[in-house]
């Protein structure tokens, strides 16, 4: 359902209409035009997934989106928290990025509060004051992301569509370093729940936990030094359920630039012996599943070597 | 009988050119300025604004008399227990050494072509003159108001029947300055000012979304609030709201209704950088240095004295673009002791200090930029 936009009674030239839609795509077009739109009177709101860490993570849509907004910075408002807008700005230098850092920063404002606002916000410049809104998310948009949650429930609510972008989730990055059968399933539940909402864990399936590092329920993790805090709350929860030498691995990135997938297979008693690094995840194999899945994987190759030119030199 | 219209000395610093040189005019009494009635055309305009910026806006007031009444306001703060006072005016002190060297270009800059960067300047400066003088905070941004004393001296002999106050922004003072002074006030042409909008304090989340798409959409470039909104999470986030979306907001909600006029002012801690340093080898007892900046004995810095924790620490302190540098008491000795003609192992010998240990801290000295070989 579209929503009309006041458009001026005067003066009302393509210039003072701010879609580039065109009619037959009167949503989530990306190619900006000058034509004035007649399906489409209000703005669009587009969230574009940029893949876990690297610009070879984008997708060529994502690419395509950011690339079309660089072009046409007055019919894009494109907004972004800080590791978004570094990749973002990789790919598309001179992207004009409104920075939403602020809102981990404001006193009284936790993280549930700060998502919802920045939903409430986001949908409210796309859908009431008719601009065309591009939200740049790290990762895919679909997985662990309370803000485009609450963006997609709000829009759905306004019956208004968005337009997602996928993006490659950090599960890919991470699965790099196990061997994952899929022969008995695979579950995977924040660190949190299990560390302090009592959840139980299925221990005849491997289990992916993930945020490992985070030590607030607001999602807090800024630095490692508290994440043995988690660990041995979570520690003492899984022992419940598995034994001391239950073997688990902790999966992380090795950060900027490189990114590579790490990894340590450790006993889990001796989970909270060292902090992680942010964003950690652990991998918890089954009881009595296949050894190969408790197994910490070699560690891929970051780039295909070319056979040509291995043969030319 | 012509009039004289008078001009508040808000909303901010005057854009016109500063007068050439007022040294000798600076009174040693800063609550009681000299009048300056040379600035007095009859029938013509008197513009505090400028009269208070060519008398305390410059390197020599802040260099000499702002500094020494900065010393003292910090002897009475730490004597009366006020730590958080004594931190603040500490670090005003300290910035007078950098404050002198940079705000006579940033008034010309400010006076000619107003940019960001003069802008900080000169806020930061409001910032150390308020503290100095003990005035209050004027009526929009950080420039402070003079004192009643310091008004009518400027003003000189008051004519109610021939004076007036010219009035050209609701936040620049003049109903303020009409009052003070007894005299009527006059609507004059509104300031040249990028589209902006008054809003109380109390309005700013009811009108959230009405400001936030008139900041997006560009028929205002910042919301002005006509005080302080209540603390809380919603002001907090709606605040947030008006400056991801207004282009002058940050630098409105810094420096007033100035930051309309220079959207991109930077924060004054942005605006210095560290002092310029040589790569050498490190220095020998035959090397001779000279002193590149000023270092004091201070009573800690403005963190430590904040938490009520006194004791003497030394400060480098450069009359250039460069913050000043906290160090141990004795680096400061040390720099005192550098005078372009002595070796180190003169100076060692002189102090009486172990060669290696005098070593270190020339070596130190040398890092920060404190120092430069001869």
């Amino acid at each position: 359902m579209h929503r009309r936009q006041k458009l001026p009674q005067s003066g009302g030239s393509q210039m003072s209409h701010r879609c580039t839609a065109t009619a037959t795509e009167p949503h989530g077009a990306i190619r900006p035009h000058s034509v004035r739109c007649e399906v489409c009177v209000s703005g669009s709101l587009t969230i574009v997934g940029l893949g876990p860490a690297r610009p070879e993570h984008l997708t060529q849509e994502a690419v395509q989106a950011l690339q079309a907004a660089v072009a046409d910075p007055h019919s894009w408002r494109v907004y972004g928290l800080a590791h978004a807008r570094a990749l973002a700005e990789a790919i598309a230098p001179g992207l004009q990025i409104r920075s939403l850092d602020y809102l981990y920063g404001l006193t009284g404002v936790d993280r549930p509060l700060a998502y919802a606002d920045l939903a409430e916000m986001l949908t409210r410049r796309a859908f009431s004051d008719g601009h065309h809104v591009l939200y740049l998310v790290a990762g895919s948009p679909l997985f662990y992301n309370d803000a485009v949650l609450a963006i997609r429930r709000r829009a759905a609510a306004q019956e208004q569509a968005i337009r997602l972008i996928h993006g490659m989730a950090f599960l890919d990055l991470v699965l790099d370093r196990v061997y994952w059968t899929g022969h008995s399933g695979l579950a995977l539940w924040s660190a949190w729940n299990v560390a302090f909402d009592g959840v139980a864990l299925d221990v005849g399936a491997p289990t992916l936990l993930v945020q490992l590092g985070e030590f607030g329920s607001s999602g807090d993790a800024l630095n490692e030094d508290r994440s043995p805090e988690m660990l041995g709350k979570l520690r003492d929860r899984l022992r419940r359920q598995y034994p001391a030498d239950h073997p688990v691995l902790v999966l992380y990135s090795s950060g900027p630039p490189e990114y590579r997938s790490e990894g340590r297979r450790i006993e889990l008693s001796a989970l909270a012996d060292q902090p992680v690094p942010v964003y950690s995840n652990l991998w918890v194999p089954s009881i009595g599943g296949p050894d190969l899945e408790a197994t910490l994987a070699a560690p891929s190759v970051r780039r295909m070597v070319d056979p040509l030119s291995e043969v030319l030199s | 009988m012509s009039l004289r219209f008078i001009l508040p000395p808000g909303p901010f610093p005057p854009v016109d050119p500063p007068e050439p040189d007022t040294e000798d005019e600076l009174s040693d009494d800063f609550d009681l300025p000299e009048p300056e009635t040379e600035f007095v055309p009859a029938g013509e305009r008197l513009d505090l604004g400028a009269v208070f910026r060519d008398r305390l806006y410059t390197g020599h007031h802040l260099d000499g008399p702002a500094r020494s009444a900065l010393q003292s306001r910090l002897k009475e703060a730490l004597e009366s227990g006020d730590m958080a006072k004594g931190a603040e005016v500490l670090a005003a002190w300290a910035d007078t050494w950098s404050l002198s060297a940079m705000v006579d270009d940033a008034n010309e800059q400010w006076s000619t072509d107003p940019d960001g960067v003069s802008l900080s300047v000169l806020t930061r400066a409001a910032e150390v003159i308020e503290l100095a003088l003990g005035w209050k905070t004027g009526p929009n941004g950080p420039w402070p108001w003079p004192d009643a004393a310091a008004l009518r001296a400027a003003v000189g002999a008051i004519d109610p029947e021939r004076d007036c106050v010219l009035a050209r922004h609701p936040l620049d003072g003049a109903e303020q300055l009409a009052e003070a002074l007894g005299i009527p006030l006059q609507v004059g042409n509104p300031l040249a000012l990028p589209p902006h909008v008054l809003v109380a304090p109390e309005e700013l989340v009811e009108r959230r979304a009405e400001l936030g798409a008139a900041l997006a959409e560009g028929t205002y470039t910042a919301v002005v609030l006509l005080g302080e909104p209540p603390d809380m999470p919603a002001t907090a986030l709606a605040r947030g709201e008006l400056r991801l979306e207004g282009d002058a907001q940050v630098a409105v909600d810094r420096h007033g209704l100035a930051g309309l006029l220079a959207p991109d002012a930077p924060a004054w801690t942005a605006v210095r950088a560290p002092a310029p340093v040589a790569a050498d080898a490190p220095p020998t007892l035959d090397t001779v240095l000279d002193a590149a900046c000023d270092g004091a004995l201070v009573p800690g810095p403005p963190g430590r004295i904040r938490r009520g924790d006194l004791d003497t620490v030394g400060v480098l302190l450069w009359v250039g673009p460069h913050p000043p540098v906290w160090v141990a008491p004795v680096a400061v000795h040390v720099l005192r002791g550098l005078n372009g003609t002595r070796s180190l192992g003169q100076l060692a010998e002189a102090m009486g200090a172990p060669p290696d240990a005098l070593l270190e801290v020339a070596t130190e000295l040398l890092r920060v930029g404190a120092a430069v070989r001869v």
